[in-house]
């Protein structure tokens, strides 16, 4: 099997802090890999790296193969980056950007432009700064969507949105999934990362604590302390008072 | 409605503690800008220099740019103070004014801080009332500080009569714009739209006292600035155009404070028009980008250094009788006798325009790092734009637009002194003067986009040192300031047409600076990781 994402024993430091420690997880073709923690757990910062955008101190962060630092642009070509928090600029309009965002990656799809814009029930004429939170980040997901890529990234994406939207965003994850798309999807919705990944990575102060399918997880966590989780809250409860106990 | 003005003290609290610095500098700068050229202008002119003075000054297109010549039999330091100075002092007070409304009121809003607050049982007027009541309390200190100042410095015919008087102008013109301003917060639609029919209206108001003036000047008692400069200080001292201004300045805020109490939070009054629904195609790339950020000041930019060098050039065919009469000037030009006078002074002019044209192309060079720490670069990095080719988008328009810009200024000013003189300045030795500057703006471009490689969070630092190149150009050459300070910036290697000669080598040497200064930013600029701040 194929890895569109690859990260070995990546460390993050920012002078003395260190926000990434010794991370390792991979994303396989048509893969969803579902990345949880809580605030500043060092979510974005991974991102941020695979991105290019920040450089790693140590370890490697592997796209398609490709190095996340070095070969940034060739690598962007194929992914789609959708922020949790969009910041766009106020003059423009909501379609402008979304043209611009496609057009700097590449190839363009007027048709699934115009049916994401009419799915997401986004006004494509209004200036940016005057779209709501929720507004902003459907012509991220748009932008994302309506791009021909391989690997979607996705920071908090559906941060803003109603539940009728979430259902349209969870639609059209499982249609790239289908396709054999790879996605790597950080969230706090645990719901959503419930139904739509098939492996989850839970990360606490820099550290990836465990990664697996869901249930492995849970039989992990049965396994340690005899008491096997109901659901994704207690799960997750659970690895945060284990994390915060060190 | 009742309650509007609830929890307004508490807010004046936090809206002058948000404000102890920004409008602490802006008050102590003006202040002492306002103060510090008093004592100094009757030295710097003898009696014969100030007839000459003031036949320059009755010259049309100077009291078009500076307004009506005051006091011109008994022309003494107060009178000349009043004559030159006060209108650029209030035009720096609007800008101070209109940017403080709009930075506590709609700007708030936009950003959605004043939601959280108006949640708060806090009345619908409380923010904008406490955003114009620290206006009321900044203009007053500024008026005080500068009044006190002036009288303190203790100059011939400047008194405590006419400091009170120019304190007072100083206010109520601020107000005027305040209110202004907090009117054009509700009819707009945004803190830009706002700021920027503001301006509007300051430079109408400019406009139409510059018609008054020249013409029928009943006309320039319909501009505030017009009635703040008729108030005559320290020569007739009237106080009836302050009491006229602050009327204005009332019921204008009136009127903003009613349509502030009506509006939805978010809204205003003037209709956002519908945008496009996409992008045209030159938005496509990180270029094309860059070209719809830099657009329009680049436009606007360009017109105001055609219109800066158009107003030059009106003033050249009067230029020599006054700086072969003025010792000050003949400093200041670094008069020799072997050339045109005119000449001269367009060289001076020509550096003088090269600092203000820095002003726009540094803010283009700096855009990337705004809109790095805004976090829309992140957006267009994570496209496959490369970092090399982002930045290129930006240094592009801003070396593109200093030949632009030094091209707007020369035409300016040939068209408009070939229409005063006799024997105009042939366009090519006008273009030579000026482009001649470009090499010192380049390396002032490089050190910009160096800073953003190299030092982003301290990229502001190119402006202290443009602070310092313009200190060494004009005010160091009066005093006498030591050879290593000049040698620091690089306008010092720029020789003064027509005196110097054209010599390539500096003018090589700094260009190369430039590029290398460029090209280090880039690696920087490759190499680092991108900020969120």
């Amino acid at each position: 099997m194929t890895h569109t994402l690859e990260i070995g024993g990546l460390t993050k430091r920012f002078g003395k802090f260190t926000a990434l420690n010794d991370i390792s997880l991979r994303v396989a073709e048509g893969e969803v890999f579902g990345y949880i923690g809580p605030n500043g757990a060092g979510k974005t910062t991974t991102i941020r790296v695979l991105l290019g955008i920040l450089q790693a101190t140590g370890g490697s962060a592997k796209v398609f193969g490709l190095d996340a630092w070095k070969d940034a642009v060739e690598i962007h070509r194929r992914i789609a980056y959708v922020p949790g928090d969009v910041n766009l600029w106020p003059n423009l309009t909501g379609g402008e950007v979304i043209d611009l965002f496609v057009r700097l990656r590449g190839r363009h799809d007027r048709a699934k432009r115009e049916m994401l814009l009419e799915r997401f029930d986004l006004d494509p004429s209004k200036k940016c700064r005057t779209y709501s939170k929720g507004n902003r980040q459907k012509v991220a997901l748009v932008a994302a969507f309506a791009s021909d890529a391989d690997l979607f990234i996705l920071d908090e994406p559906t941060s803003g949105l109603d539940p009728l939207m979430m259902e349209i965003f969870v639609e059209q994850v499982l249609e790239l999934k289908n396709s054999g798309k790879g996605i790597f999807l950080s969230s706090h919705i645990l719901s959503e990362v419930e139904r739509l990944c098939d492996r989850v990575g839970i990360i606490m102060k820099g550290r990836l604590l465990k990664t697996g399918t869901l249930d492995e997880l849970k039989q992990s966590a049965a396994a340690e302390d005899g008491k096997l989780p109901a659901t994704m809250e207690e799960l997750f409860m659970r690895y945060y008072k284990v994390s915060e106990a060190v | 409605m009742r309650g509007n003005f609830d929890h307004s003290v508490d807010l004046i609290r936090f809206v002058l503690r948000r404000e102890r610095v920004i409008s602490a500098l802006w008050i102590v700068l003006l202040a002492v800008f306002a103060v510090s050229l008093a004592p100094g202008m009757g030295d710097m002119f003898d009696m014969e220099a100030r007839e000459a003075l003031v036949q320059t000054l009755e010259n049309p297109a100077m009291i078009s740019m500076m307004g009506p010549v005051f006091g011109a039999d008994n022309f003494d330091t107060a009178a000349m103070y009043w004559v030159t100075m006060p209108l650029w002092i209030i035009i720096a007070v609007a800008v101070m004014n209109i940017f403080l409304v709009v930075r506590h009121t709609r700007a708030d809003e936009e950003k959605g801080r004043s939601e959280v607050v108006r949640s708060l049982p806090v009345g619908r007027l409380a923010n904008l009332h406490a955003a114009m009541i620290t206006a009321v309390i900044v203009n007053a200190l500024l008026g005080a500080m500068t009044g006190a100042g002036i009288v303190a410095a203790g100059v011939e015919g400047m008194g405590f009569a006419g400091s009170a008087l120019y304190a007072a102008v100083i206010f109520a013109s601020g107000m005027f714009f305040a209110a202004a301003a907090a009117l054009f917060c509700q009819l707009s639609h945004s803190p830009r739209g706002a700021a920027g029919y503001s301006f509007a209206v300051l430079g109408v108001l400019y406009m139409i006292r510059a018609v008054g003036d020249v013409g029928n000047e009943t006309i320039s008692y319909f501009s505030v600035l017009g009635l703040a400069q008729r108030t005559q200080a320290y020569i007739e001292n009237h106080w009836w155009p302050v009491w006229l201004i602050l009327l204005q300045a009332a019921a204008i805020a009136a009127v903003a404070y009613k349509l502030n109490a009506v509006r939805d939070m978010g809204q205003g009054f003037i209709p956002a028009r519908p945008g496009r629904k996409d992008a045209p195609k030159s938005l496509g790339t990180a270029f094309g980008l860059s070209w719809r950020l830099l657009r329009t000041p680049m436009i606007v930019w360009l017109g105001v250094m055609f219109i800066l060098g158009a107003s030059y050039g009106s003033i050249l065919g009067d230029i020599e009788v006054f700086i072969n009469d003025s010792p000050f000037y003949q400093t200041i030009v670094q008069v020799s006798p072997d050339f045109p006078v005119t000449e001269m002074f367009a060289s001076m002019v020509n550096s003088m325009m090269a600092f203000f044209c820095l002003i726009p192309l540094l803010i283009f060079a700096l855009k990337p790092r705004s809109e790095e720490s805004d976090g829309r670069a992140e957006g267009v990095l994570s496209r496959s734009v490369s970092r090399v080719k982002y930045l290129t988008g930006y240094a592009v328009w801003a070396f593109g637009a200093s030949v632009l810009f030094q091209v707007a200024t020369a035409v300016g000013l040939y068209i408009s002194a070939a229409a005063v003189m006799e024997e105009p300045i042939p366009l090519g030795v006008l273009l030579r003067a000026n482009l001649v500057y470009l090499p010192a703006l380049w390396v002032m471009i490089g050190f910009a986009i160096l800073l953003i490689g190299w030092l982003p969070k301290a990229a502001a630092v190119i402006w202290g040192y443009y602070a310092l190149g313009f200190f060494t150009s004009f005010i160091g050459r009066v005093l006498d300031l030591p050879e290593w300070l000049n040698a620091a910036t690089p306008f010092d290697y720029i020789p003064q047409l027509p005196v110097d000669d054209v010599s390539i080598l500096p003018l090589a040497v700094l260009t190369a600076i430039a590029a290398a200064l460029t090209a280090a930013g880039f690696v920087f600029y490759r190499r680092r990781d991108m900020l969120t701040v």
